[in-house]
């Protein structure tokens, strides 16, 4: 979101997402930079994901869908949400 | 083993994470997992050097996406389910001898962008409904890795002590049409005694009701719910706040003040919290630069804090040690 008044905030550059598989092939890790010679945009953030990261993604997504069906029961046992 | 249990009396989940037991426990520097691997040199968590920020899922976590069947069957009394959730680690800098603190301004405005994008992401998650993002710091906490880190653990369900403050705000807010949060910066604006600092956009104080000598809660003047409402002016206050809080804790003993950070947001669940508050805390258990203030039997027991000092007393001694942000010495 820019304004006028942006022109006068610090400028930390624009942030920068990279999601690897980590070397046990079953987690991820996110390197986040900031880089100083794009503007600055706090609403963009490129993203470069290897193949094996959207593989992840993808599997993670899967298990969305199987835990709807298993929340269920969690939260007919909490005492009473708001 | 992993699994939620429940907790009969309290009415609220449990986890076990029997893996956590054999967690890396105060390596030596040169075997710190959150550092970069060098090259030649022991395989840490994080292959590479050239990052800012980065954040990765906890290789002990209490809860997973993935989470094995539970170690215990279930009976009616005591239901059992699999440890559904995410936790991730975000480490705060490459530089192993680095706290929070010490980190420039500008570092601590990344984190802040860090933590907004990370609850966003996690959030859109179905069945992930809390996002909880905290920092343990210092070996009185019980922290087991010295390189500057915080977590983040998302919950399938509403943490208890959330939601406590969610059922306390809408309670307020239907007796009084108002927002708690704003009411209570109200009441510390007009006292004053326990305000430390403020800006154009936060207010650090130490509540009326502090559990902790040292207890402090940073709120935004704006009411908002959650990171991602906040304008990058906003998000550039909270970054100087942080900073004039952290470094004043550090200036109280001359110590690199142990404490708990705490960001208090609105679940992700889909249900509606206009009247909840974002906030920010922190449980320092020093109470002298000699003694801890240790949770015992009222406390743990009972859930009925005491607290040796007076608010407006550590708040006053707080307040003598914040100086003012700097963003261009770095």
């Amino acid at each position: 979101m820019q304004s006028e008044n942006d022109k006068n905030l610090p400028n930390i550059g624009e942030m920068k997402k990279r999601r690897v598989l980590m070397a046990d092939r079953r987690r991820y890790l996110i390197y986040y930079t900031f880089d100083k010679d794009s503007p600055v945009s706090s609403d963009q953030t490129s993203e470069l994901q290897n193949a094996e990261g959207a593989a992840h993604d993808k599997k993670e997504s899967a298990l969305d869908s199987s835990f709807i069906n298993h929340n269920s029961s969690i939260r007919s046992k909490e005492r009473g949400n708001v | 083993m992993s699994e939620l249990r429940w907790h009969p009396l309290l009415g609220e989940w449990v986890a076990t994470a029997t893996a956590r037991q054999d967690r890396t426990f105060l390596p030596p520097p040169n075997f710190c997992p959150l550092c970069p691997t060098a090259p030649g040199g022991f395989p840490t968590e994080i292959p590479e050097a050239d990052y800012d920020i980065v954040a990765f899922e906890n290789k002990f976590p209490s809860l997973s996406p993935n989470p094995p069947e539970p170690a215990i069957a279930a009976t009616g009394l005591y239901p059992v389910e699999k440890s559904f959730g995410e936790c991730e680690v975000v480490v705060y800098t490459p530089n192993h001898n680095s706290t929070l603190a010490q980190e420039p301004v500008s570092q601590i405005y990344k984190l802040v962008q860090v933590w907004t994008d990370r609850f966003k992401e996690l959030s859109a998650k179905e069945f992930i409904k809390y996002v909880f993002i905290f920092e343990n710091k210092g070996e009185a906490i019980g922290v087991t890795l010295h390189h500057p880190h915080g977590q983040i653990y998302c919950y399938p369900f509403v943490p208890p002590r959330v939601l406590r403050e969610i059922e306390q705000s809408q309670k307020h807010n239907a007796e009084t049409g108002r927002c708690l949060l704003c009411d209570v910066l109200k009441e510390e604006q007009t006292d004053g005694r326990r305000i430390v600092t403020e800006n154009e956009s936060f207010t650090a104080y130490i509540p009326f009701f502090a559990r902790y000598p040292y207890e402090l809660h940073i709120i935004s003047k704006r009411h908002l719910q959650d990171l991602t409402e906040m304008t990058q002016q906003e998000q550039i206050n909270l970054a100087e706040i942080l900073k004039q809080v952290l470094v004043a804790f550090d200036k109280l003993f001359d110590v690199s003040f142990p404490y708990m950070m705490v960001l208090h947001q609105k679940p992700s669940d889909g249900a509606s919290y206009d009247f909840y508050h974002f906030h920010i805390e922190f449980y320092p258990p020093m109470r002298t630069a000699t003694k801890l203030k240790y949770l015992a039997g009222s406390e743990t027991g009972a859930g009925m804090f005491i607290n040796d000092t007076l608010a407006e007393e550590k708040a006053a001694e707080l307040r003598g040690k914040i100086k003012p942000v700097s963003w261009t010495n770095e």
